[in-house]
């Protein structure tokens, strides 16, 4: 196995190939495992990505006297409030409903391990309309720019790191381990892309055993090649990411394959092989040299700008179908205390309903958080007044400002992965722009 | 072996000694006191017989033996030695002892002499050294021992040659040496091959066909037996090369040359720049040459002969110079990874002929593929016209744009796939005015659909869609923060990025933009070529702030808004940075110094003919800047520069390198699983960011496709093309480029100078040259789908620099 893959920049230390893992798991890392309450057991987080701005307001609906002000403003996109999928009461007296797709995940909801975090996102400080003093993140709106904000929790200078990568670099710090922290089931994500540490991906492709295999002979050579920097700075650094590209396939296919099969199905679609091949991942935990993971997936076409009622109900329904097997598979495996799912999505959008049916680029936004470990069946964060133009909206069609900005969200599941103290505010450079460093939602 | 042992050796003139062996064995040798040595003259006396009645007495013939002078090594005729009985009894002579330099045959003297016989011993003397020598012929008999010495001088003659060897028609002076010492005494020579004058200098023959040794003797007239010999090697007259004509050939062909000389037809080989070649003799003094010479051949090479044979050697060198083109071949190949689909023998000779500007100006003007009907519409065209010299420059612009201008065609035409028009809409703005690629852009039913810009109904009361709007501004023309002309941000007083609009402005944009629908009316999906029309009761007509300082004035119909809208961002300041900076990214190199953007953007600004926006002008600067020439020198490269592959362009590049063929549309199904399905990206920001970074802070946008499972497909794919195993794809090695090398070092030439434009890393080199090396029975040609293969997988190869 090779180290380099995850170790950007790094000399050229080769470990001798193999595909079991020759080094005993070395994560009794003072760091991960004084923090974390249990020290030496697994713990993963899982982020299921909703690229393009999931609407947010037609995904959690208050479904008590609330639920008028929300239909006001909404118009013709309005959910019924008889098809709403009721949640228990909040600890604070409220009743919301979940989109009709919703219907696992209501159910992982009112059982405790689920809940939402509600209106989060992007915040340098926090913030209140009309408010001259602070900033509000770089780009507002903006796709590219408040997808990199959730991503980096950096939100007033383009990062070339991600916060799980910079948790990946902790870890690598502290523990000389061959197998990657950060494994991407959809490419490369800023998120996973650390300072010094780098995300692995795997593929969907079932072609990738017999590409390596077909290349086994030839592997010495293509690593020989790879072997010795040249003039061109650009070209030594694709040769350090191409060194570890056929031993870290090797290593997350074994992974994937070790183990007795889950017997849980997954959907089809591509979100639910996305998460099906990260439970596998973890059913093989076994190959991996590290006891802190972090799986990232991702799922588009929730930029929905028009036609938005079908397109997000089919969105959840894949979403949901996919979310609530991963919850039984890993129940199944025994891992659901150990593994935490949440979502990330670039916005919110407007409240407003726009020309085409579909809605625009918003702000704040509510986000799941499944798992065993997972306080749930209540809802963390400040629910916005559903009011056009109100207190809430940033400008006139409901672009909710957030009142919990995504960085203490993140914070608060990287302190459950055992990080924490100095530790939390280095990865999380804003967080003391923020009176309380995490949320609580995770036990 | 703890017994202890005892060896009984018996030695003369030797006290006992004890030799402690190391395994604890004593062996103790005794002496057994002195003998007589016979260094006594002749002896008579009798001792008494053992017969009883006679005596025997024995004589020898003479007590000194004088021997003539004797070369060293050499044998002296005999002396004879005679022992005579003349007494009554026979005698017994029991032993004969010769010593020094002499020597006999013992047997006629050993044994019974009977009374009154004789026995006579032919002595021989054969010196070892030279000087006076003395020795003795020892008798022991039954009457005692008899003694005579021998005599003679040893004469040492030894015979040199001033020259080791010597070729056809040469002289060497030979030297006769007397007992290590010149002499005067005369000497007589003889040589079999050739001749040698009295004072002893040698001359070989003046016609010597294959190499031979002279056999040399010389003896002392005085004392003829006195000899000495020496073998003197005798080679082919070494052929030397005077001239040639021509003295200057081509590149790239096989030039016939004549080369005058002399002994040229001793010549077995004849090189040039170390490669041999194919010569004909026409006579001794002139060779015919088939000079052939690799298209990347240049400069001056030096032609060499050279003879085999244990006599062979090498003729001192000719000049010859290869014909310089404009664009040196390697040169060509760099500029051909920048501005088409990588280079082949083909490309190369058409940019090295026409020279870069030249051959920009006739992309220019070669027109667009037409994608409108047959083979056009099918998904594997766009891959085809890689291959193509003709649409080359043209289609690496229009990928450049498509990933600026960002039109999913998938999406919009429904079940038919858009793709193929929206590359006819790039391909066909490629080289004209920006302006007209704005408009054309913004009315495009496949850009209508894919950012929901159709039946955008703005009209009072409804809440215009943003998409296009925003991403007109950020993504395709202007950015979102003000920059200055060489692409760096302006900051204000505080140091603070300035937002090139606000929120309000996009909902303005969104509604200047508002109204459009398909021409054609009724049906779910549009016509993909004909541009979408304007719906003036779904057009907003307030007024509108598009952008900070500029609004559009109320009541204005939305075709004038539309053009309002292109004239504004066309002419804001931004739009040539933004977009020289990306060209420059996608074309030469990721991260282009500011003076490199501003330049571009100079020529964006004006064409030098008042022009702004002219995008073939500024192709053309993009490619002959001096940033983007640096590198053709390779002392010069600047290790910053260039760009990664993404995959289609690394792909469509491989292909070409070893003229493969795309035999159907299968390639659609593959560019997937390497990350870059064509005409597909993911979303409006496309297949991956211009923004993305390396942790080091340097841009490497085609980069953040290279995941572990990208990499890993993309050599999968590569391979199965290569072993001919991926349904779609064909390559035929035996007529590839890289087939028939000659040697390793041919094969390696052609890799270098045809993937690596001359600048192939050491390690590319030493992976080849090793895999060569370790597979001794198989051959090149046999080897090349996994030789190519290394090649093409290298990281250098797939770094554009």
């Amino acid at each position: 196995m090779n180290r380099r893959e995850f170790l950007k920049h790094s000399s050229r230390i080769t470990l001798g190939l193999s595909a079991a893992p020759l080094i005993p798991r070395l994560i009794s890392a003072p760091l991960l495992a004084q923090a974390s309450g249990s020290n030496s057991g697994y713990r993963a987080i899982v982020c299921v990505y909703l690229d393009g701005g999931n609407d947010g307001n037609n995904t959690v609906i208050p479904a008590d006297s609330f639920y008028s002000q929300y239909a006001a403003g909404r118009g013709e996109l309005a959910i019924d409030r008889t098809s709403l999928v009721g949640l228990q009461a909040t600890s604070g007296g409220r009743l919301f409903g979940l989109h009709p797709s919703l219907k696992n995940v209501a159910s992982l909801y009112n059982q405790g391990h689920a809940t939402w975090l509600c209106n989060a996102g992007p915040l340098t400080t926090p913030y209140k309309k009309g408010q001259t003093t602070g900033k509000v993140p770089l780009n507002l709106f903006s796709h590219s720019a408040q997808a990199a904000e959730w991503q980096s929790a950096l939100t007033q200078a383009d990062s070339t790191n991600g916060w799980a990568g910079r948790l990946a670099d902790l870890l690598a710090k502290q523990n000389l381990s061959s197998s990657p922290v950060v494994v991407s089931t959809s490419g490369w994500q800023l998120l996973g892309s650390g300072t010094t540490t780098d995300l692995a991906t795997i593929g969907a492709g079932k072609n990738a055993v017999a590409v390596l295999n077909a290349l086994q002979s030839l592997t010495p050579s293509l690593n020989q090649m790879d072997s010795t920097p040249g003039s061109n700075a650009l070209s030594n650094t694709i040769s350090e990411m191409q060194s570890g590209h056929l031993s870290t396939t090797k290593l997350l296919l074994d992974a994937a394959s070790t183990g007795s099969s889950i017997q849980t199905k997954f959907p089809s679609t591509d979100i639910g092989q996305q998460l099906r091949v990260i439970a596998q991942m973890i059913n093989g935990r076994s190959r991996f040299d590290v006891n802190r993971q972090i799986f990232l997936s991702s799922v588009s076409g929730y930029d929905t700008h028009t036609l938005q009622l079908s397109l997000q109900a089919s969105n959840l329904a894949d979403l949901d179908a996919a979310v609530g097997a991963f919850a039984a598979a890993m129940q199944e495996i025994n891992m659901f205390d150990q593994v935490t799912l949440f979502t990330m999505t670039d916005f919110a959008r407007a409240h407003q309903v726009n020309s085409g049916g579909g809605t625009d680029h918003a702000w704040g936004n509510h986000h799941l958080i499944v798992g065993g470990a997972v306080k749930g069946g209540d809802m963390y964060g400040t629910f916005p007044s559903l009011v056009l133009g109100g207190d809430d909206d940033f400008a006139t069609t409901g672009l909710w400002i957030p009142t919990t900005s995504g960085t203490q969200y993140a914070a608060t599941l990287a302190q459950w992965l055992g990080v924490q103290g100095k530790d939390l505010n280095n990865v999380f450079p804003e967080l003391s722009n923020f009176s309380k460093s995490t949320l609580g939602f995770l036990g | 072996m703890a017994e202890r042992q005892q060896i009984h050796i018996f030695r003369r003139h030797m006290g006992d000694v004890i030799l402690h062996l190391a395994i604890g064995v004593s062996i103790v040798l005794y002496g057994c006191g002195a003998s007589k040595s016979g260094t006594s003259a002749v002896s008579s006396t009798s001792n008494s017989g053992s017969g009883s009645s006679g005596v025997p007495l024995l004589t020898l013939s003479g007590t000194q033996l004088a021997f003539p002078d004797t070369s060293v090594g050499a044998t002296s005729v005999a002396q004879n030695i005679t022992l005579s009985n003349t007494g009554t009894a026979a005698a017994n002579v029991q032993s004969i002892n010769i010593s020094g330099s002499f020597r006999s045959d013992t047997s006629l003297c050993l044994g019974t002499l009977a009374a009154n016989a004789k026995c006579t011993m032919a002595v021989l003397f054969t010196p070892n050294q030279s000087g006076t020598l003395t020795g003795s012929i020892s008798f022991t008999t039954s009457t005692g021992s008899l003694t005579a010495t021998a005599s003679g001088k040893g004469i040492a003659l030894t015979l040199s040659a001033a020259a080791i060897t010597v070729r056809e028609g040469e002289s060497t002076q030979l030297t006769a040496q007397l007992n290590g010492a010149a002499t005067a005494q005369a000497v007589n020579w003889h040589t079999d091959s050739g001749s040698v004058t009295p004072d002893g200098v040698y001359t070989a023959s003046s016609n010597v066909p294959a190499s031979t040794t002279a056999h040399i003797t010389a003896s002392l007239a005085a004392t003829p037996s006195v000899t000495a010999t020496l073998n003197l090697p005798v080679g082919r007259a070494l052929p030397t090369l005077t001239s040639s004509m021509p003295t200057q050939i081509d590149a790239g062909a096989t030039t016939t040359l004549t080369i005058t000389g002399a002994h040229l037809s001793n010549l077995s080989q004849l090189t040039i720049n170390g490669l041999p070649q194919t010569f004909t003799i026409v006579s001794d003094t002139q060779i015919s040459v088939q000079a052939a010479m690799q298209a990347w051949d240049s400069g001056t090479m030096a032609i060499k002969g050279s003879m085999s044979g244990s006599d062979g050697g090498s003729t001192g060198a000719l000049q010859l110079s290869v014909k310089a083109l404009p664009v040196s071949y390697d040169a060509a190949a760099r500029f051909l990874q920048q501005a088409a689909y990588g280079a082949t023998p083909a490309a190369v000779q058409q940019v090295q002929q026409m020279g870069m500007s030249g051959w920009i100006d006739q992309q220019l003007r070669n027109p667009a593929y037409d994608y409108s009907s047959g083979m056009g519409l099918s998904y594997g065209q766009y891959y085809r016209n890689t291959q193509s010299l003709q649409y080359s420059l043209r289609q690496r612009v229009s990928s450049a744009l498509s990933q600026i201008y960002v039109a999913g065609g998938s999406i919009a035409c429904g079940p038919t796939d858009c793709g193929p028009f929206w590359e006819a809409l790039l391909e066909n703005d490629a080289f004209g005015n920006a302006r007209t690629l704005l408009k054309d852009v913004a009315l495009s039913p496949i850009m209508g659909a894919f950012l929901d810009n159709v039946n955008n109904a703005a009209y009072t009361g409804k809440v215009p869609n943003q998409n296009f709007a925003r991403e007109f501004m950020q993504l395709m023309t202007i950015g979102t923060v003000q920059l200055n002309q060489d692409g760096s941000p302006i900051l204000d007083a505080n140091g603070q990025l300035v937002p090139t609009y606000t929120q309000s402005n996009i909902v303005d944009m969104a509604n200047a933009l508002s109204g459009w629908k398909y021409a054609r009316t009724g049906e779910l999906y549009p016509q993909a070529q004909v541009p979408m029309v304007m719906a003036e009761s779904w057009h907003n007509q307030s007024a509108k702030n598009i952008l900070p300082g500029v609004t559009l004035p109320a009541g204005q119909k939305g075709e004038v808004d539309l053009d309002s809208v292109v004239d504004t961002l066309f002419n804001h300041p931004n739009y040539g940075p933004f977009l020289s900076r990306r060209l420059i990214q996608h074309l030469v190199t990721s991260n282009p110094s500011p003076a490199y953007i501003a330049r571009i953007a100079a020529v964006f600004a004006d064409d030098g003919n008042g022009t702004r926006g002219n995008l073939g002008a500024v192709v053309k600067a993009i490619l002959l800047d001096k940033e983007a020439r640096k590198g053709d020198n390779a002392a010069q490269a600047d290790p910053a520069t260039g760009h990664f592959m993404e995959p289609a362009l690394y792909l469509a590049n491989v292909m070409n390198a070893v003229q493969g063929i795309y035999t159907d549309d299968q390639v659609r199904d593959l560019d997937v699983i390497i990350g870059q399905p064509l005409y597909s990206p993911p979303s409006v920001f496309s297949y991956y960011s211009p923004d993305h970074m390396l942790s080091n802070g340097t841009y490497a946008p085609e980069a953040q496709l290279f995941t572990s499972s990208n990499g890993v497909a993309k050599l999968g794919l590569i391979y199965s093309i290569f072993t001919n195993k991926q349904p779609g794809f064909q390559v035929n090695w035996k007529t590839s480029p890289f087939s028939n090398a000659t040697s390793t070092d041919d094969f390696l030439a052609r890799v270098n100078h045809l993937l690596y434009h001359g600048q192939m890393p050491d390690s590319v080199r030493t992976t080849l040259t090793n895999y060569i090396a370790a597979n001794p029975t198989a051959s090149i040609n046999s080897m090349l789908p996994d030789l190519i293969f290394m090649a093409v997988s290298s990281a250098a190869y797939q770094t554009i620099q």
